[in-house]
């Protein structure tokens, strides 16, 4: 499937992502973390269908339980005391509370950086910073390439193994952890090999030198320059109203903070905004298709 | 299909055990009941330096049914009272809890794991203050401003009825639960007591960094852990919060 957004400048998914992801580490509120989680679940899902909902339900929502959980047995402050723990510290409302928006604020980073991948490819990111700091650019767009390569030359190696009776499927757990070992190794020297090549192959072509050019599809145009505007304008409404304060919360020592005042439900209105714009983009690029195609 | 199922095993089976961690945390709060000791090679013992050496045994089966807060363990028949020997005479050696020598004339601490809990009940003075914010408020923590009382009074000087072989620490614990006051503690082990972190949600280090809480009983400052206080009869305690290590409130002592 065809995705509009992903089809977009590579500036504009850069500063979309890096807005998204600041936000959603900095906004403490209730509404803001509940945005941001349900876009970025709507947004994975839309970006990769089956597999990232089998994600997001089967880890990440576990995991959020899990952390919401591990909060209020370690941290004991807050007015509200609802019973009293085992170890005699007090079970407090707010301690419950902040580990819920601690887990969701983990969770929806998380999801955000899985669409992050989808999106931002190697390419784009090179392209982006491949002039500004070329090797931390190229450093950057190797190690993130390099768990999916790694998994796949794992299973070509593994799969040799298996052909001579070498494989961890077979025999006794000492044998199989021994056969494993054979494989890590021969991954890491697979590993270190490759980088080395991909270096000296880099250098070879001359990357990072002045006066070089590189190819690339990537051109600036009318819709990323409203998408960019559109950005830049939403982001700023946030940043400028979080720096104010009107999106500030309070969970210690007692929960407080506006939910429903003016300001800050136009700029929780503003955030929504910003974390949907590509799901519109993709929504409207959608719809003008099966205009075009049911017209002819 | 496999491999998905050894993952969902492998996180509940992280999930229970963390479950299983959080359900019996370390429960070192209540001074240990000695019960289940069928194999013990040195009998128990209630070190009892201080109290006034009673002719019978600490731990006596009463007929007359008190009050108890603890199920209390069969009577021990031999309850030998032991002199402390950690600290008889050195001059500047620190016991096994880091504690350096109790001043003349001052209880020694008593392990709280070496306590038996009788049901002799008794009566001290407990308070609960913190006098000193009110003088330092331009350093609270802004969002903590609204807890500090106005005349610094969290918990009102009150007779409060405690077990014969209780801690400073249990009294301060029960108290606060019965008036719904905010307590919390960690047990630090390295000096075999709890410390106090926060009464009322006011914490260690809300009102400067050498702020906290300090405790004093009969107008001294123990220079070790509420724990391992054992109260006597008529004994006054008092919770001070401080905002200058003890200097402001006059507990200084160990630091200068």
């Amino acid at each position: 499937m065809n995705h509009a957004f992903s089809g977009y400048h590579p500036i504009v998914n850069f500063l979309y992502f890096t807005l998204v992801l600041v936000f959603s580490m900095i906004f403490m509120h209730p509404a803001c973390l509940v945005i941001s989680l349900g876009v970025a679940f709507a947004y994975s899902i839309s970006l990769k269908g089956k597999k990232a909902a089998r994600f997001n339900f089967l880890f990440l929502l576990p995991m959020l339980a899990v952390t919401a959980l591990i909060n209020p047995a370690f941290n004991h402050e807050g007015g509200t005391i609802l019973a009293y723990l085992p170890s005699g510290n007090p079970l407090t409302l707010e301690s419950i509370a902040y580990g819920l928006a601690a887990a969701a604020m983990l969770a929806a980073v998380i999801c955000w950086f899985s669409c992050y991948n989808e999106v931002m490819t190697s390419d784009k990111f090179v392209y982006l910073f491949g002039r500004i700091i070329p090797s931390l650019s190229l450093i950057l767009s190797m190690v993130l390439r390099f768990v999916p390569r790694f998994k796949a030359q794992l299973a070509i190696v593994s799969n040799a193994q298996k052909c001579i009776g070498r494989d961890v499927s077979y025999g006794t757990v000492m044998v199989r952890a021994k056969h494993g070992i054979v494989i890590l190794s021969i991954m890491v020297t697979w590993a270190l090999e490759n980088a080395i090549e991909t270096a000296d192959s880099m250098k070879s072509r001359g990357y990072g030198l002045s006066g070089r050019t590189a190819f690339s599809i990537y051109h600036f145009d009318k819709r990323d320059k409203s998408a960019l505007l559109a950005l830049v304008s939403l982001g700023g409404v946030v940043a400028v109203g979080g720096l104010l304060g009107g999106l500030r919360f309070r969970y210690f020592p007692t929960i407080k903070g506006e939910l429903f005042a003016p300001e800050t439900a136009l700029l929780l209105a503003a955030y929504l905004v910003l974390c949907l714009v590509p799901l519109i983009i993709d929504r409207r690029e959608r719809l003008k298709w099966n205009c075009t195609q049911s017209k002819t | 299909m496999k491999t998905t199922k050894n993952k969902i095993i492998a996180g509940l089976i992280i999930l229970v055990v963390l479950v299983g961690a959080f359900m019996m945390g370390p429960d070192a709060s209540k001074p240990a009941i000695i019960d289940d000791v069928p194999d013990v090679k040195n009998p128990i013992v209630v070190i009892d330096p201080v109290v006034t050496p009673d002719p019978e045994p600490v731990v006596t089966p009463e007929p007359e049914p008190v009050v108890t807060p603890e199920p209390l363990p069969e009577p021990e028949p031999e309850v030998p009272t032991v002199e402390d020997t950690v600290e008889e005479g050195a001059g500047t050696i620190k016991d096994k809890y880091l504690t350096d020598p109790v001043t003349e004339g001052k209880p020694l601490p008593v392990e709280p794991e070496n306590v038996t809990v009788s049901d002799i009940a008794y009566e001290c003075t407990l308070s609960v203050r913190c006098d000193t914010i009110l003088d330092n408020m331009d350093d609270v923590d802004p969002e903590k401003v609204e807890l500090v009382p106005e005349d610094g009074v969290i918990y009102e000087t009150k007779t409060v009825t405690f077990y014969e072989g209780e801690s400073v620490f249990n009294v301060l614990q029960r108290e606060m639960k019965l008036s719904k006051t905010h307590l919390e503690f960690v047990n630090t082990p390295i000096y075999n007591s709890a410390y106090i972190e926060g009464i009322n949600n006011l914490y260690e280090f809300d009102c400067g960094e050498l702020s906290g809480w300090m405790y004093r009983v009969n107008d001294w400052f123990p220079n070790y852990g509420c724990s391992r206080y054992v109260l006597e009869d008529g004994d006054v305690i008092e919770w001070i919060f401080t905002c200058d290590l003890g200097r402001d409130i006059g507990g200084s002592e160990g630091y200068d």
